[in-house]
């Protein structure tokens, strides 16, 4: 028990306000994204209910401007390993995902841009040094709204793969407020961060009865 | 609303299908009692291995413990919400940290700079807020029920642990409860009286590999102030299967007891509410109970008004009334009926689920986010002479991580973006996090995420 991070208890004032908030959240159909200061971080009403079944959103047909054939899908497994740190990647969920990004209003023309960008520094899919990834796609200072664009959509595609979710703008939620917009019940049980983490996502079976009184075997 | 016949429709009327409800149902409906079974809320969707519910948590923004339960024919929908034009959008009639109209307040009347909120809220369902309880089974002792006698605070109940004892047999056999007898024996008995008239129906949850790390670093251990407590590592109780039981499942460790055992290990109301059905008991769901209306000298229940969710008014009488609408309903009625008030406490003395939620890292991974969300505890301060002072109180180990201990973290994932906190970089420790604060990706992050959320450990 060695770190241990001493919280401070939200003041009812601040609690009253928050629940304001969450109140005009949902009325507007965000869901709760509120942030009191971090070294203060608060105790919090620890059973908030679910204003918001799930976050709505539009899909394209089909991508406008290119096709999802095998060479993009290629790229994009590519483009996938080297931001998350998982290899191999699963292909046919790969294509669900691509699929799911490619189709999305708010992320299909992104993809594209991800995609080319991943191109230029891995030219005919070879593996691209940690040093270009980052320059491309997390730069330390980025010099211009297309290069904080690009760096939304590879997070976007990290949580894409690690939480099975996009985290995105709740479309006219007032206050703007982002929330996590999930697809398929088995991509969320396939989603990375659980086998990353040596565990299993809530609600879905974790192995054998007892299993968990043993460290995870792999 | 047609005329009132002086002849009761039914032998007992149940106001609410909570756990209450649906076991004095079920015994009543068993005993060849007519009985009717009044319920506020809708039918939550439950077929091929309860896949709504896992369908609606699972595509959950927030994953919160209603989330399984989304749905116009379950949960009222506001009034001021147009559902055709919103269809994901719902708001309860009820007291939930979302709709602040609706909220109880500790302090009458409130006090605008310390509001003093009840921060807990219920399923208003069919089948009541087991739907989302944890299931941790934990009795009184003894000791619960002679406060003011022993220490000075609060009343002393007219009754005690050993008046309940036998129920609470009984109530454990029904629900299926898992606990340690050894452990009882051991530690319950020695230490606080809790004596068990019958063996737990089933043995305790296994424990966790998590908890018997723990219990390696503090078993035996006295903290400073407290020189004659020791620390120890306890299971402790379930009502969650850890063998088959009446029909349903072990536990196989899905951690998400709350707000949804998809295998129905975990016990709920909703079991009884089946049985009670099946023995006879009658249904009206979505039906919110106004009023009792009394008889002239005040004495008993004419009728039970009530209205359904399309507005319209009906009503239902019995011979017996049993009130089990829960500690904020059935005050409500009562009031609202001007009924069984003699004492004015009726309203009064509302406790809340107080809690404190403690994280932090351990130094060796713990591999949580796996088991029952809970398999131990630290109950050591459940008594002593301490409660003169300040309340008793328990420690759950927390075999899901940094999942629940606050909102704002809600490991590993997130539920929002934190502010900059280069200081403490292993703070928050979530995928949002590490991503949108830290820059990490790839190999770095994969093995950053791994190593926080394996050694997260909450209480």
């Amino acid at each position: 028990m060695a770190r241990i991070y001493q919280l401070r208890s939200e003041s009812p004032e601040e609690f009253f306000l928050r629940r304001q908030f969450l109140g005009q959240l949902a009325a507007t159909g965000a869901v709760l994204s509120v942030w009191p200061a971090l070294a203060e971080t608060t105790e919090e009403g620890w059973d908030d209910g679910d204003p918001l079944c799930r976050v709505p959103y539009t899909e394209l047909a089909a991508p406008e401007g290119y096709e999802l054939d095998e060479a993009l899908l290629k790229s994009f497994i590519g483009l996938s390993e080297a931001l998350t740190g998982v290899k191999p990647l699963d292909k046919n969920l790969a294509g669900e995902l691509m699929d799911r990004y490619a189709r999305h209003k708010q992320l299909s023309a992104s993809l594209k841009k991800l995609i080319d960008t991943y191109q230029s520094i891995a030219p005919g899919d070879t593996q691209p040094s940690d040093a270009a990834l980052k320059q491309s796609f997390f730069p330390d200072a980025p010099s211009s709204d297309d290069a904080k664009n690009l760096t939304d959509a590879a997070k976007q595609l990290i949580y894409l793969w690690y939480v099975s979710a996009f985290y995105l703008m709740i479309p006219d939620s007032n206050p703007p407020t982002k929330a996590w917009v999930y697809g398929t019940p088995e991509q969320y049980r396939r989603a990375l961060l659980w086998s990353v983490i040596q565990a299993h996502a809530p609600m879905t079976p974790g192995g054998q009865p007892g299993h968990w009184a043993f460290a995870p075997k792999v | 609303m047609r005329p009132f016949v002086n002849e009761p429709e039914f032998d007992v009327v149940i106001i609410g299908s909570g756990i209450a409800g649906a076991l004095a149902a079920y015994r009543l409906a068993t005993a060849k009692k007519k009985v009717l079974i009044l319920e506020a809320g809708g039918v939550a969707p439950e077929s091929l291995g309860r896949w709504t519910m896992v369908q609606n948590f699972i595509t959950s923004s927030s994953k919160a413990p209603d989330s399984p339960f989304c749905g116009e024919d379950v949960l009222p929908v506001d009034s001021k919400i147009d559902s055709k034009k919103q269809p994901p959008l719902y708001r309860f009639v009820q007291p939930n940290a979302v709709n602040g109209d609706n909220y109880y307040f500790y302090a009458d009347p409130p006090n605008p700079t310390n509001p003093n909120r009840f921060k807990s809220y219920y399923e208003r369902l069919v089948g009541g807020s087991t739907w989302h309880w944890q299931g941790i089974y934990v009795r009184m002792l003894p000791n619960d029920f002679r406060m003011h006698e022993l220490y000075g605070i609060g009343v002393n109940w007219p009754i005690s642990y050993r008046d309940v004892e036998r129920w609470y047999v009984d109530a454990e056999y029904e629900m299926g409860v898992a606990g340690s007898d050894e452990e009882n024996d051991a530690y319950y008995e020695r230490l606080f009286h809790a004596y068990r008239s019958k063996p737990y129906p089933m043995p305790a949850l296994v424990r966790s590999y998590l908890d018997k790390q723990i219990a390696v670093a503090i078993d035996g251990v006295a903290l400073s102030d407290f020189p004659k407590q020791r620390l120890k590592v306890n299971t402790v109780p379930h009502a969650i299967n850890s063998r088959e039981y009446k029909d349903r499942p072990a536990c196989e460790g899905n951690t998400s007891c709350l707000p949804l055992c998809p295998i129905k290990a975990r016990y709920e109301a909703i079991i009884h509410i089946e049985k009670a059905l099946k023995a006879g008991a009658i249904l009206r769901s979505q039906c919110v109970v106004t009023k009792l209306e009394l008889d002239d000298n005040k004495k008993s229940v004419k009728r039970v008004v009530y209205r359904r969710w399309d507005g319209d008014e009906d009503w239902v009488s019995g011979r017996i009334v049993v009130l089990a609408a829960n500690g904020i309903e059935n005050p409500r009625i009562l009031l609202y009926s001007g009924a069984g008030n003699s004492s004015d406490a009726v309203g009064r003395y509302l406790m809340d689920h107080p809690i404190k939620q403690s994280y932090a890292l351990a130094p060796k991974p713990l591999f949580p986010f796996r088991g029952p969300q809970t398999t131990s505890d630290i109950a050591v301060f459940r008594d002593g002479p301490f409660r003169r002072d300040f309340a008793g109180f328990k420690t759950s180990l927390k075999n899901d991580g940094w999942s629940s201990v606050a909102a704002t973290i809600t490991a590993p994932r997130g539920a929002s973006i934190p502010p900059q906190h280069p200081d403490t970089p292993n703070a928050i420790g979530t995928v949002l996090d590490f991503v949108e604060n830290q820059k990490l990706f790839g190999a770095n992050l994969k093995k950053t995420v791994h190593d926080h959320a394996t050694e997260e450990n909450g209480a």
